[in-house]
C-alpha cells in the first residue's frame, strides 16, 4: 500500500505525490500518521496525505485520508 | 376413857377443865360413834387407825378405816410456884394417842352427791335407785329394771358400714355388683387422671378449652345446610346457584367432564358502563427466573380427529370502533391453513423473496444560499446518511447533487466522494470467491482480469477489498480505475478485472478473498466513489442538477455515508452545492 500526500503545482492545481511503498495497510497507516505529524507547518502547498492502492508506478488510489495534522479519529479509528 | 390435853393446857393436875370438856366431847362423841358402828356396821365395819401427827383424818370407805391424826406429844408442864417447901408436881402423862371413837362426829364429815351424815353420824344415800332410761332403736329393744335389764335385738345380721357395724342388707346383687368392678378400681380418680385415662384410649381426642370455645362459637341451632347461614358467611352451596362477589381460590376446578357443558366466565351483558373491562387470566403469574412452575398449557378441544372445535374471538356484531387482537411472544404452529392460504408453504416462498428498504434524505438551507461552497480542503457536504442495518443485503446509494457554476471559464473543476465509514471488520463477512483461473494480462488497457467460479457481482465495490488471503494481508484494489466486473450465467463464472499494476493481484489457481470494507480498522473513513464536476461556464452562472447512483456492496452493518467536497482548481468558491438528497435502497436477501 502506498503513502503520499496532495500538493498544489506550480499552475495551481492539486496532484497527488506517491512518498512511500509499505507491505501492509497497517504498516502504511502508520508511516501516513508520521507523514502528516511531519507536514505540519508546510507552505500550504500540502493539503493532505492519504494511502491507497497502486495503480502504476507512480499513482495510487486513495483509500484513507488524513489531515494535517491528523485528527484523532484518524490516528485512532477505532 | 379416853383423855385429851389440848394446847394451852396449864399442866398443872388440877387444872382440868379442858379435859372436862374434852371428854364430855369425847363422850358424846363416843356416843356418836356408837350410834354410828351401828348404823355403819349395816354397811361395812368401821375401824380406828392411828394417822400420822399432823395429817388430815381420813376416811376409807371401802375397808371402812376412819384414819383420824393422833395429836402431839403434850408439853412439859411448868415448875410450880415456890410454895412453901411443897413438893415438886408430879410430872402429867405424855400425851396419848387420840382414839377417836366414831360417834357424834358428824360435824368433820361430808357426804358426796346423794349421801347425807346424819348428825349422829348416820350416811344414808339419798338417791337410791336412780332411773336410767335405756332406749332401744331399729330391731333391738331394751327391758326390765335396774340393776337388771334384758337387750334383745332381732337383726342379726351386721355388716362393716361407716364407722362399724350396719344391719344394711348385704345381698347377692351387692355382692355380683362388688365383683363386677375390677381390680384396682378407685373411685378417688382425679380429673385430670380420668382425662388422661380417657384420651389415651383410641379414637378419642383431647377436647381442649379451644375446642369448647370454638363450640361455643357456633349459633344455637347452627345448620350448614341453611343457605342463608352459609351465604351470610362468604360461602356458597353448589345446589343455590351461587353468586361470589369476592375471589373464588381453587387450585383445581373440575367444573365438568362430560356431557354438554356451558361454562361462562365473565359473559355479563351489557350493563350500560362504557368503562367495564372483562379481564380473564389464565396462568399469568411469573417470577424472578424461569421455572416449570410458570409454564402454562391450555388444552382446548376434544383431540378426537372427529372433533370440530371452534375457537371464537368476537364472534358476534362487533362494529364501530371494536377490534379484535391476539398479541403473542412465541410461535404459531398451524395445521392448517389460514384464511385458506397454507402460511408454511407461503412463508417458505417469502423466505425467498428479497426484501427492500428504502431511506430518504435530503438536505438544503432554507435561510441561506447556497447550501455550501466548495474549497481546495475537503469538507464534509451535509451531515451523513445511515444505512439500515440488515441481515446481509446489496446497498446503492442515489443522489442528486444542485450545483450553482460560476462565471470562471474552466475552473469550475469540482471533486465529490462517498465516503463510507468501516463498521467493526470481523462484523462482516469476508467472502471465499475461490480459485482465480483464466488470468489475462493486458497491457494495452491497464487491466488484469481472472475468473471464479460463481456470481459475486454484488460484492464488488468501490469499498471492498480483495486478497489472496482470508485475514486481508496482500490486498489489491479492485475498484475505480480500470476495474469491473461481469457475471456469465451460462458458465457460471464471474470475470474480475483490475488494475494491472498491482503486486499482489490473484496468480493461476490462487485463493481469492473479499472484505466489504477492505479489513479496514471499525471508525475508518473509506474514501470509495468519486465523482468529478467539471461545468464551462461564460459570462453567466449555471445552475445544474446531477443524478448519481453509487454502489455500496453487500454487507450487514449499520453504516454513516457522507458526502465531502472539494474543489481541484485553485480558485474557489466556484462551486457551490445549492443541495442534494437521495434514496440508499437495500435490498435484503
Amino acid at each position: 500500500m502506498n503513502v503520499g500526500y496532495l500538493q498544489v503545482d506550480s499552475e495551481g492545481r492539486l496532484e497527488q505525490v506517491k512518498h512511500s511503498e509499505h507491505d501492509s495497510r497497517e504498516e502504511a497507516h502508520t508511516a501516513a500518521i508520521a507523514l502528516a505529524d511531519s507536514l505540519v507547518g508546510n507552505s500550504n502547498n500540502i493539503l493532505e496525505v492519504s494511502r491507497g492502492y497502486p495503480i502504476s508506478e507512480t499513482e495510487y488510489v486513495a483509500r484513507v485520508r488524513y489531515s494535517i495534522p491528523p485528527t484523532d479519529k484518524q490516528r485512532n479509528p477505532s | 376413857m379416853a383423855i385429851f390435853r389440848g394446847v394451852g393446857g396449864s399442866g398443872d393436875s388440877s387444872d382440868n377443865s379442858f379435859l372436862q370438856e374434852v371428854t364430855a366431847q369425847a363422850n358424846a362423841a363416843s356416843a356418836s360413834a356408837v350410834l354410828a358402828q351401828a348404823s355403819a356396821n349395816s354397811i361395812l365395819t368401821l375401824t380406828a387407825a392411828t394417822g400420822a401427827a399432823g395429817s388430815s383424818a381420813s376416811y376409807n370407805a371401802s375397808t371402812g378405816v376412819l384414819t383420824i391424826p393422833r395429836g402431839d406429844t403434850g408439853a412439859t408442864g411448868a415448875t410450880g410456884a415456890t410454895g412453901a417447901t411443897g413438893a415438886t408436881g408430879a410430872q402429867g402423862p405424855a400425851g396419848s394417842d387420840a382414839s377417836v371413837t366414831a360417834a357424834n362426829v358428824t360435824g368433820v364429815l361430808t357426804g358426796g352427791t346423794g349421801i347425807s351424815i346424819a348428825s349422829n353420824g348416820t350416811i344414808t344415800n339419798d338417791s337410791p335407785d336412780q332411773t336410767v332410761a335405756l332406749t332401744g332403736t331399729g330391731a333391738t329393744t331394751i327391758t326390765g329394771t335396774y340393776p337388771n335389764f334384758t337387750i334383745n335385738s332381732v337383726n342379726t345380721t351386721y355388716i362393716v358400714g361407716d364407722g362399724g357395724l350396719t344391719t344394711n342388707d348385704f345381698t347377692d346383687a351387692d355382692h355380683t355388683k362388688l365383683n363386677g368392678i375390677e381390680a384396682n378400681a378407685t373411685a378417688d380418680q382425679t380429673g385430670a387422671e380420668i382425662k388422661s385415662a380417657y384420651e389415651a384410649v383410641a379414637d378419642t381426642n383431647a377436647f381442649t378449652d379451644a375446642d369448647h370455645s370454638k363450640l361455643d362459637g357456633i349459633e344455637a341451632s347452627a345448620d350448614v345446610t341453611d343457605t342463608t347461614n352459609v351465604t351470610s358467611a362468604g360461602a356458597a352451596m353448589l345446589a343455590s346457584s351461587p353468586t361470589f362477589t369476592g375471589t373464588i381460590t381453587a387450585p383445581n376446578v373440575d367444573i365438568s367432564t362430560t356431557g354438554s357443558v356451558t361454562t361462562n366466565i365473565a359473559t355479563g351483558g351489557n350493563n350500560s358502563n362504557a368503562t367495564d373491562v372483562k379481564v380473564v387470566n389464565i396462568g399469568t403469574g411469573y417470577g424472578t427466573g424461569f421455572f416449570a412452575g410458570l409454564s402454562t398449557t391450555i388444552n382446548m378441544g376434544s383431540q378426537s380427529s372427529n372433533a370440530q372445535n371452534i375457537f371464537n374471538i368476537g364472534n358476534g356484531t362487533t362494529s364501530g370502533d371494536g377490534e379484535n387482537t391476539i398479541n403473542l411472544k412465541g410461535n404459531v404452529t398451524v395445521g392448517g391453513t389460514v384464511d385458506g392460504r397454507d402460511v408454511a408453504t407461503d412463508g417458505a416462498r417469502l423466505d425467498t423473496l428479497e426484501r427492500f428498504y428504502r431511506t430518504r434524505f435530503r438536505e438544503r438551507n432554507a435561510t441561506a444560499f447556497p447550501f455550501q461552497y466548495l474549497t481546495n480542503t475537503i469538507a464534509d457536504i451535509g451531515t451523513p446518511v445511515y444505512t439500515k442495518s440488515t441481515t446481509g443485503s446489496e446497498n446503492t446509494l442515489d443522489f442528486y447533487l444542485g450545483t450553482t457554476c460560476a462565471d470562471y471559464y474552466d475552473n469550475n473543476d469540482g471533486h465529490i466522494e462517498v465516503v463510507v465509514t468501516a463498521p467493526q471488520p470481523t462484523n462482516e463477512d469476508t467472502v471465499y470467491l475461490g480459485t482465480a483461473s483464466n488470468p489475462v494480462t493486458n497491457t494495452s488497457t491497464g487491466r488484469y482480469s481472472f475468473d471464479v467460479v460463481g456470481d459475486f457481482t454484488h460484492h464488488l465495490t468501490d469499498y471492498c477489498g480483495m486478497s489472496v488471503n482470508s485475514d486481508g494481508s496482500n490486498a489489491f484494489l479492485y475498484g475505480q480505475t480500470r476495474s469491473n466486473a461481469y457475471y456469465n450465467p451460462h458458465t457460471n463464472i464471474t470475470t474480475i478485472s483490475c488494475n494491472l499494476y498491482q503486486s499482489y493481484r490473484p496468480a493461476l489457481y490462487q485463493t481469492v478473498y473479499l472484505h466489504p470494507f477492505d479489513w479496514e480498522n471499525s471508525g475508518t473513513d473509506i474514501i470509495g466513489s468519486t465523482i468529478q464536476i467539471d461545468e464551462v461556464v461564460y459570462n453567466s452562472q449555471k445552475m445544474s442538477r446531477r443524478d448519481f447512483s453509487v454502489y455500496l456492496g453487500y454487507f450487514k452493518s449499520k453504516v454513516p455515508i457522507q458526502l465531502r467536497g472539494k474543489e481541484t482548481s485553485s480558485t474557489t468558491d466556484n462551486i457551490a452545492i445549492r443541495n442534494f438528497g437521495g434514496v440508499i435502497t437495500q435490498i435484503e436477501d
